[in-house]
């Protein structure tokens, strides 16, 4: 990643192809903001595209809280609180919820917060929609103890600030046109935020955590992940955290195809989506999908209690 | 256009379907804790629930906790806090003074025993034995790897337990297809209480979701009482999950129950 960085950044940026993401929360905010002061915007396409802008938003979160964008550390801060209105939670809750449980699905002996197993009804499309009604809660108290014990200095400052703003700025607006913000900004915000929770069991049900190489599912599609910022490409992320989201193409045809389960390359999350979740009642029977990766090549991976130390001290660094 | 009216609704039904969501889990729940009472009745009926104090067995039975301890970083004293991570049960056996006189209780291998601990002894047990203690443990809790340590929370004679098992000549044993339970906590209370809990909050949480929708939907839509009840159904919606995940915590068997805790230097 470094190298690449290098080659690709301005003075800005570590790597100019994040204008897109500047693009997408920029977008984001014009939409929302249209709504709430014009009244003309308040239609099914701007709401539409200000819904669909906020799960990105949620996504660019994810991307800015692995390695931040900006080429200034205050710059990269002062991001998190943009990104945190966006998603109406603190953007550095990412730290421990993602970076640090979730990659190693592992709380210091306890599960993933957001493990699948967290949901349990026999008709699986309720899984997702309650999915984040649990995760939601596990991952703020998670993110509470975690914030007691982290070595980050200034982490219990930086995360008060992005809810200050996130949930002040929120409240500032609905003071001034209460039923507009439940609507038109309220709505979308949470859209964005439950939707990036949802993601968890989109990408993690029914694949075997415990291994290297099948603990992910993947959408692949080309224009997908063109707007997705290659988040589609979860394994290759997983395994190497520290990839920009450029570079996850190409990594998962070199390092992760040939040692995972075909049915863990999805081409299509909506065509996946329609026939796990609308023509299936039941949950899909779990599968060894593991299998696929005994008897591949190896490769150099880390083990995943260094790569978790090493995303705690890029956590405590950040 | 997309109104106010057609918004209310669409913000409406997000509202309950996520409220109902919740409460299903709830009656999930219900059903759950119905299903351990039930458990414990059959075995009261079939003579396989045996109750008394602790006889013999030193210990009787014995809860392993494995836990790691982070140094607290907040400002204030001192303090460590522990999260629990694999935890397996041990029946050791021993003899129970019954009212239907002495019981023998056969030892009973790690994946086939169950042990529900009083609270009380969980925190006896998680107690830091001495400063020496807290300090050494300090110091490996405030570096990156964290201070590991196993909890072992123990039946002991003298103990009232209620034991569910099939009686052998061996004593009472497991039976093929559930373990061994010896439990500190009364069963039947227990589960009563916890009943009690989640009806408690399926109802109230139903009458709350009723209140604020009617509120919201006070003519005229978008008043004042409307807006009122507006601002209400948004701190449900915000309230009703960590709720729920609040009263999912609480209904866990005994067994279940994180043991968790911190330390604090004296």
């Amino acid at each position: 990643m470094g190298a690449r960085a290098k080659d690709r950044g301005d003075w800005l940026l570590h790597d100019v192809a994040d204008y897109r993401q500047i693009g997408i929360v920029s977008l984001y905010w014009v939409l929302l903001f249209s709504m709430y002061f014009v009244e003309e915007c308040r239609n099914v396409v701007f709401f539409a595209g200000a819904c669909y802008l906020s799960f990105l938003n949620a996504v660019v979160i994810h991307n800015h809280l692995h390695k931040g964008m900006f080429k200034s550390r205050p710059l990269n801060r002062i991001f998190r609180g943009v990104l945190s209105f966006g998603a109406l939670y603190p953007a550095s809750a990412n730290l421990a919820s993602h970076n640090i449980v979730h990659h190693h699905f592992d709380d210091d002996g306890k599960p993933d917060w957001a493990a699948p197993d967290n949901v349990s009804f026999s008709w699986h499309l309720l899984n997702l929609l309650h999915f984040p009604n649990v995760v939601g809660p596990n991952t703020f108290n998670g993110v509470s103890r975690w914030a007691q014990t982290t070595r980050q200095q200034d982490f219990r400052r930086q995360y008060l600030l992005e809810q200050l703003f996130a949930f002040g700025l929120t409240g500032v607006l609905f003071v001034f046109d209460f039923w507009t913000t439940l609507f038109f900004i309220l709505l979308p915000q949470l859209w964005g935020a439950r939707g990036i929770l949802r993601i968890n069991l989109i990408q993690h049900d029914g694949c075997d955590v415990t291994s290297e190489w099948n603990h992910s599912r993947n959408f692949v599609g080309k224009w997908f992940n063109w707007v997705m910022c290659n988040n589609g490409y979860h394994t290759i992320h997983h395994n190497r955290a520290g990839l920009h989201w450029s570079a996850l193409a190409e990594a998962h045809e070199r390092e992760c195809v040939s040692r995972m389960d075909p049915s863990l390359d999805e081409p299509s999350m909506v065509l996946y989506l329609l026939r796990t979740f609308v023509f299936h009642f039941r949950r899909p029977a779990q599968r060894d999908v593991a299998a696929a990766e005994v008897g591949a090549d190896r490769i150099e991976l880390a083990d995943r209690a260094v790569r978790r130390a090493e995303a705690e001290a890029e956590a405590v660094a950040s | 256009m997309l109104t106010r009216e057609i918004m209310g609704l669409l913000a409406l039904g997000v509202l309950w379907v996520n409220g109902l969501l919740v409460l299903a889990v709830a009656l999930k729940q219900l059903r759950a804790v119905i299903d351990v009472r039930a458990r414990f009745r059959r075995a009261r009926e079939e003579r396989r629930l045996s109750s008394g104090v602790v006889a013999e067995g030193e210990p009787f039975a014995v809860r392993h906790v494995a836990q790691l301890g982070r140094a607290i970083t907040t400002r204030g004293p001192a303090r460590i806090l522990f999260t629990d991570g694999p935890q397996s049960f041990e029946v050791l056996g021993g003899v129970l003074e019954t009212p239907e006189g002495p019981v023998r209780v056969a030892p009973a291998p790690p994946g086939l025993s169950e042990v529900w601990i009083a609270p009380e002894r969980a925190a006896e047990a998680h107690a830091c034995p001495s400063a020496e203690v807290f300090d050494e443990a300090f110091g490996e809790a405030s570096k990156y790897k964290g201070y590991r340590r196993e909890v072992l929370v123990s039946v002991r004679a003298g103990d009232r337990v209620w034991v569910v098992g099939d009686r052998g000549e061996q004593g009472v044993v497991p039976r093929e297809d559930e373990p061994l339970l010896v439990s500190m906590v009364e069963p039947f209370g227990w589960t009563a209480q916890k009943a009690r809990l989640l009806v408690g909050f399926v109802v109230l949480s139903l009458v709350g979701l009723v209140g604020v929708s009617a509120l919201a939907l006070w003519s005229p839509w978008f008043g004042t009482i409307s807006t009122i009840g507006g601002a209400l159904c948004v701190a449900y919606f915000l309230a009703i999950q960590p709720l729920g995940t609040a009263v999912r915590d609480a209904v866990r068997t005994p067994a279940r129950q994180p043991i968790g805790g911190s330390w604090r230097r004296a």
